[in-house]
């Protein structure tokens, strides 16, 4: 049987399943703890794609310097630096894609929760006519 | 004057809910449309872009796809100008782009507009709108796009004076203008200013603009608006630039106006006008059209009084029937 709440509910899902509830449901398939595992591990990919990037073009811009003194070089110095700084970053980042995903979750979970209220209101909605149908 | 304008923006409000869809799609194929002729009158080298029909179609793209391909489309129109000034700026540039959305916009989407934002106001001279509307409708973490947004502008405003004095041709020129290049972005003073002064008002924009006081947005603005003035005015007469006093004092008054207007018409864009959506259930199908309902103010009637009757009706001041309930009663 047609409702009017009934269909106003659907309808809030439904829009929601379209907007930010697309995102919102793939994030709340984790656990809190796995999502923010995975997330950092992305960001930790991105860092180091980014870092070997800035080194490409920092060697780009220094490469007459490192050829003519190609012999000369403190490697052992400049492999010490180029390392700390990258450590540096991700711990950095770390602390960020912590405090930035955990807030998504956070953030996703109190929308995802009020849809499966809804949903779970739908069901029960749903089988009181299935009996009501029975009975009848 | 703000209930004409009260009027408008009831007006606007109205027209947006029920056209919402076809004004996202209008702005962003306008807002395309500008922002590659202005790439191509800045770092025209293409002639493929300087086509009208091609920036037209690449819009036309742009506004019937998702926010990201608008993006995409501009920094692919800036990469290939680049690639036809030199290629090595063109893999620069790439660079950069990679560089920035792996370190920041892959957090947060909407700052690209932000850091796109800067560039292309600084040729219409209006950048200084950017921190002031930054700070009024996001959050504190623009301030690494508008300082951002900034070394970029500066990066472009570099590759354009660069590319008129140096040749391109040959390995080795082409590593002399990528240094070059460096160089002359990061020796430029002004550029480290102009990122300071952005991320100051932002501050202040935004600090004022949360507190807990009666029009604290307007005063925010109008701050905001002064500091930029003073600190640009003052740092124009030490640091060599390009910009005349009256170019910082009509971009900034400018700016001002336009962040106000923005923050006067904030509320109406916050509707998302008539929705279709499409569900089902066990039983039937579900075609749904939303549609808000509109609330247009109508031009408030003034009513004129010929001669003093006793008042009745809504037409009436409360102050007069007060008194006139109070003289009845002491006759009686």
């Amino acid at each position: 049987m047609l409702s009017k709440k009934k269909i106003k509910i659907m309808f809030c899902m439904a829009e929601y399943e379209k907007g930010a509830g697309h995102k919102d449901l793939r994030i709340v398939r984790f656990y809190k703890n796995d999502y923010i595992r995975l997330s950092l591990l992305k960001s930790m990919v991105s860092v180091t794609l980014a870092y070997v990037i800035i080194m490409a073009l920092i060697i780009m811009y220094n490469l007459e310097y490192i050829i003519s003194n190609a012999i000369r070089l403190p490697y052992k110095e400049i492999v010490l630096w180029t390392v700390g700084v990258y450590v540096l970053l991700i711990i950095i980042y770390a602390f960020i894609s912590l405090f930035v995903y955990s807030r998504k979750y956070n953030a996703a979970w109190v929308r995802v929760k009020k849809y499966y209220r809804y949903l779970r209101y739908l069901n029960k909605n749903y089988q009181m006519d299935d009996s009501e149908t029975v009975e009848g | 004057m703000v209930l004409r304008l009260l009027e408008i923006k009831e007006h606007l409000k109205g027209f947006y809910e029920k056209y919402g869809a076809y004004i996202r799609i209008l702005l962003k194929f306008v807002t395309t449309f500008i922002l590659l002729i202005m790439i191509n009158s800045e770092m025209g080298y293409s002639g493929l872009f300087n086509n009208i029909l091609i920036v037209a179609g690449l819009s036309a793209i742009a506004a019937l796809t998702p926010e990201a391909v608008q993006i995409l489309v501009i920094i692919t129109v800036t990469v290939v100008n680049a690639y036809n000034i030199a290629p090595i700026l063109a893999v620069v540039y790439a660079a950069v782009y990679i560089i920035i959305y792996l370190l920041f916009v892959r957090y947060e989407m909407k700052q690209a507009y932000v850091i796109l934002a800067i560039p292309a106001l600084y040729v219409l001279n209006i950048p200084y709108a950017v921190p002031i509307l930054a700070a009024i409708f996001l959050g504190p973490v623009s301030i690494i796009a508008i300082v951002t947004g900034t070394i970029l502008y500066y990066m472009f405003h570099s590759v354009s004076v660069i590319a008129g004095i140096s040749d391109t041709t040959g390995v080795s020129n082409t590593i002399n203008f990528f240094n070059m290049l460096i160089d002359d972005i990061f020796s430029n003073r002004y550029m480290v200013v102009s990122g300071i002064i952005f991320s100051a008002v932002f501050l202040i924009v935004y600090i004022i603009r949360r507190q807990k006081i009666r029009h604290a947005t307007d005063f925010a603005i109008i701050i905001g608006v002064m500091v930029s003035i003073i600190s640009f005015l003052s740092v124009s007469a030490f640091v060599e630039n390009e910009n005349s006093v009256f170019g910082i004092l009509a971009g900034t008054v400018a700016s001002g106006i336009i962040a106000y207007v923005a923050q006067f018409f904030r509320m109406s864009l916050d509707y998302s006008g008539t929705k279709n959506i499409q569900f089902e259930d066990d039983e039937y199908y579900y075609y749904v059209k939303a549609v808000p309902k509109l609330t247009v103010a109508t031009p408030q009637k003034q009513v004129k009084r010929i001669n003093a009757q006793k008042p009745t009706g809504n037409t009436a001041n409360i102050a007069d029937i007060i008194n006139h309930e109070m003289y009845d009663r002491d006759k009686e």
